[in-house]
């Protein structure tokens, strides 16, 4: 039998940004709207040419933080997830969540930043690249895109590059 | 059939701990959240409804006064048309500005400017409402309704036990809580949970939302029961995965973490398997 290289991926970011919908839609279910809140942590998988992706998926809430953040540890890629709807949950990602990853993983760990619900999107490209400046001197940052769990716009995208990365991730 | 939110929410300011009483108020879309701010001094309190019209999140600001020389950048407030002019020497940070009925809250990443208006509102004044969990707290002590909320998680169907006063309360809370329609309460001596370590977490959140209203002590009391539950799968799913050392590698990192959470984790776990 084939031995599977297990990489561990974390998805976190604000609550409400899209996390479990992004990856729900990436494992073929169709209605994300009955997708309900993720507390705590949800843990899913998905397997390509002997790699087997284990995607943590961390509640977005503030009050399960301190909680929560210590099972960042041991992940080898982070997707930090935004909605390009809403200027805070971006922000966040400057100010809490990438300090969050780099305190619990270090600087050098492989992160990709993904603005979802491109669908309704209301930030402005300048912006947005603006704070990915600001994270990049925090975390590395292997790759900004950007997504719409509604109508599956660079689901399949992300999970390739994500596939890609972890084959050259060391586990 | 769903009980409808009360009209009011309580809910505790995240930056100064004060409690606000407002309207409630109902957002439009999935996902959205319709907001309000209220002012507090020196910053402002953000807060979003759902569709429920369930508080979501609370937010604060700190109110930036417009500098009145150096360097600036302006921009219109699209509500009043005003100009606001922001200092150039801030490269980075979010802020509000206050247009008295309603906020700018601006965030700034180098140069670039975001911004979106709330409207203010005014809190409500008058006596502190009674929400369900501080009627039954006057009963009962947070020690008996924390294993009252323990020993239905261990097992839904057991046998609960409260004074009369309170029987159609903790009825109403369990029903709320755990979805169970018909729950087993009857009037007695409460009894509290034989391994008093679990007590703790739900006793800090009890303490935490008793004087918030019923809705909002409910949604965090219920999100604390996903919490757990969520915990106790990833734990088992990471035991089946890998192996019982992964799993508990995990559990010691709970542990660090929260250690009250990981009583309750634990003996669940212990239950399930």
């Amino acid at each position: 039998m084939r031995v599977l290289k297990r990489v561990k991926v974390a998805f976190a970011g604000d609550a409400s940004v899209g996390k479990t919908s992004i990856i729900m839609k990436y494992l073929g279910v169709r209605d994300i709207s009955q997708i309900r809140k993720t507390k705590g942590v949800s843990i899913e998988n998905a397997k390509y040419a002997g790699t087997e992706l284990i995607i943590w998926d961390f509640s977005g809430q503030e009050h399960f933080r301190d909680i929560i953040v210590p099972f960042l540890t041991g992940s080898h890629i982070v997707v930090l997830v935004f909605d390009l709807s809403e200027t805070k949950t971006l922000y966040n990602l400057i100010d809490k969540w990438s300090e969050y990853v780099r305190k619990t993983l270090g600087s050098n760990i492989p992160t990709i930043i993904v603005g979802n619900k491109r669908d309704i999107k209301r930030l402005s490209d300048d912006f947005i690249q603006e704070a990915i400046q600001k994270i990049r001197k925090k975390i590395n940052v292997l790759l900004y895109l950007e997504t719409s769990a509604v109508t599956g716009e660079g689901i399949s995208t992300l999970f390739d590059k994500l596939f890609q990365y972890a084959q050259a991730v060391q586990v | 059939m769903k009980d409808m939110p009360s009209n009011l929410a309580v809910i505790r300011c995240p930056k100064c701990g004060r409690l606000v009483k407002i309207p409630r108020i109902y957002a439009s879309g999935i996902g959205g959240a319709k907001k309000l701010a209220v002012r507090h001094e020196k910053h402002f309190l953000i807060i979003g409804f759902d569709r429920y019209g369930i508080v979501r999140y609370t937010d604060s600001f700190d109110i930036l006064s417009e500098p009145s020389f150096s360097d600036v950048v302006t921009l219109t407030c699209p509500q009043c048309k005003r100009l606001i002019a922001i200092s150039s020497d801030i490269s980075y940070g979010k802020f509000a500005i206050d247009h008295q009925d309603h906020v700018v809250l601006i965030y700034k990443a180098g140069n670039k400017i975001e911004f979106e208006v709330i409207d203010v509102i005014e809190p409500l004044k008058g006596p502190p409402e009674v929400g369900l969990i501080r009627k039954i707290l006057r009963n009962i002590t947070p020690n008996e309704l924390a294993s009252i909320l323990m020993f239905i998680l261990k097992q839904p169907e057991t046998k609960i036990f409260v004074p009369a006063s309170i029987i159609d309360d903790v009825k109403k809370l369990i029903r709320k809580l755990f979805g169970i329609s018909a729950p087993n309460v009857e009037i007695g001596m409460p009894r509290v949970y034989p391994n008093e370590m679990t007590l703790d977490f739900f006793i800090n959140k009890i303490e935490h939302v008793q004087h918030l209203s019923t809705e909002e002590a409910i949604e965090i009391l219920r999100e604390s029961f996903e919490l757990i539950s969520s915990l106790c799968d990833s734990i088992t799913k990471i035991w089946r995965l890998y192996n019982i050392d992964e799993a508990c590698k995990y559990l010691n990192q709970l542990k660090t973490s929260s250690k009250s959470l990981y009583n309750i984790v634990l003996e669940l776990i212990r239950i399930k398997c």
